[in-house]
């Protein structure tokens, strides 16, 4: 039986660079992810509003403070941006 | 935030309905908009409070895991373990849609997948964002060169792999063939450039195979007597501007998700005909009308086959608030903040007795 890749090239559509190589999740690592998400499901659930609130505020700042390596990231994966 | 309480009254009885998160969410996105299409489903199911699991398109993992970065250090933090982001090859996804811990699943992507997970999550809630064909019929009354100008956006775009790109367009029989020599010098006009210059128009394709697909279609739509107007030629993962008229209604570049650069053209002389040419797609997503005329914009709405009508502007036309999703198979369910968050949360009632419940007994 044929061995999966355990790593993915990402290539750049415009010129064809390798971009990076990023870890491939296996079936049984994504089946594990889920078995723990689903492990904090309580925790996450008993969270107010506010505090999901603050958390939503605080990504959007980060994102916001990084928009110029963001827009990079996505031109070079993805072509456009 | 929404507010989650809801007080109701059912004939002596008070009751409390909150929504509560459903669980596990597996969101599924595609390559296109690698930042903006995956916060449509990461923040509501933030807001909502769900434990997710993002699954990114394998050829644009790396915004995901910028922001999966961003995540594991966020304030409040996170619950450990409550999020994950995992690239993975569509072979090893099938818990994502057969796991029993899965509650809702939001995709975003092709037909072909999209329907298939739907028939395999049977625990769970689906949303699937899919595909279109989007059409736009520019009305008499409008100024031809606002709405050429508009439809050129909006058909070459990101090289036209937007889901709602506009890939047919009417225009009235009087102005056809003005409109589209003029549309054909606004795509020849277009440039390609570096992709982080503001002036740069055009970029590449996603992949060879992806540019390659599109000029097979072109080729096959000429090879069926439709006339090229400019366009039509590859440069690697390159594909041209290409604009097109006289194309068979038999044609996959007509009937099919091009998700490429390419418009074909059509003259309308009855709106209701237009409308009627519109609706035959087995496609459902969005559609705009260029009018002023408010019992045209009133009959498109009613009869067009579409989850959005968008009146004077392009088909492209998307605000993160607004629900936003496609009927036939382009999907099911909606997108837009409010509607996620709908989708991600779950009614849970508590009856309360009535006031004299005491004496009664």
């Amino acid at each position: 039986m044929a061995q999966s890749p355990s790593t993915l090239p990402v290539y750049a559509p415009e010129d064809q660079r390798l971009l990076a190589s990023v870890a491939l999740a296996s079936e049984k690592e994504i089946s594990g992810a889920l078995q723990a998400a689903d492990g904090t499901r309580q925790v996450l659930a008993s969270e107010s509003p506010k505090v999901r609130s603050a958390r939503l505020k605080w990504i959007a700042k980060a994102i916001q403070g990084k928009a110029d390596s963001f827009a990079q990231i996505i031109c070079d994966e993805a072509g456009n941006a | 935030m929404l507010d989650p309480i809801e007080e109701l009254h059912f004939h002596d009885r008070n009751a409390r309905l909150e929504k509560r998160p459903v669980g596990v969410c597996a969101l599924i996105t595609p390559f296109n908009f690698p930042l903006n299409l995956v916060a449509h489903k990461v923040a509501p199911a933030l807001a909502t409070g769900c434990p997710f699991i993002l699954k990114p398109a394998e050829k644009t993992p790396l915004t995901a895991l910028a922001l999966c970065e961003l995540l594991e250090q966020c304030e409040p933090p996170l619950p450990p373990d409550s999020f994950a982001v995992c690239v993975a090859l569509p072979k090893d996804c099938g818990p994502l849609s057969l796991d029993s811990s899965v509650r809702h699943l939001s995709f975003t992507g092709s037909p072909t997948v999209g329907w298939q997970l739907k028939s395999l999550a049977q625990r769970a809630h689906v949303t699937l964002e899919l595909g279109g064909n989007a059409a736009s019929i520019v009305c008499d009354d409008w100024p031809l060169e606002h709405a050429l100008k508009s439809c050129c956006t909006a058909a070459f775009a990101y090289s036209g792999q937007v889901c709602i790109s506009l890939q047919r367009l009417f225009l009235p029989s009087d102005s056809f063939q003005t409109g589209i020599h003029q549309l054909a010098q606004l795509a020849q006009q277009l440039k390609r450039g570096p992709l982080n210059e503001a002036q740069t128009d055009i970029g590449p394709m996603i992949d060879l195979a992806a540019a390659k697909r599109v000029e097979q279609w072109v080729n096959e739509a000429l090879a069926d007597g439709a006339t090229l107007h400019c366009g039509g030629s590859r440069n690697g993962t390159f594909f041209e501007p290409t604009v097109l008229s006289g194309v068979s209604h038999n044609t996959k570049i007509w009937q099919e998700e091009v998700f490429g650069p390419v418009v074909c053209v059509e003259a309308w002389s009855d709106f209701s005909e237009a409308l009627a040419a519109v609706n035959d797609s087995r496609w459902g997503l969005q559609t705009s009308v260029y009018t002023h005329d408010r019992s045209l914009m009133e009959q498109a709405w009613q009869e067009l086959e579409v989850g959005q009508v968008i009146i004077g502007d392009a088909t492209t036309f998307r605000v993160d608030e607004m629900p936003y999703g496609g009927v036939k198979d382009s999907g099911v369910g909606r997108e837009g903040l409010r509607w996620a968050i709908n989708a991600m949360t779950e009614p849970r009632l508590l009856v309360l007795p009535p006031s004299n419940a005491a004496e009664r007994s």
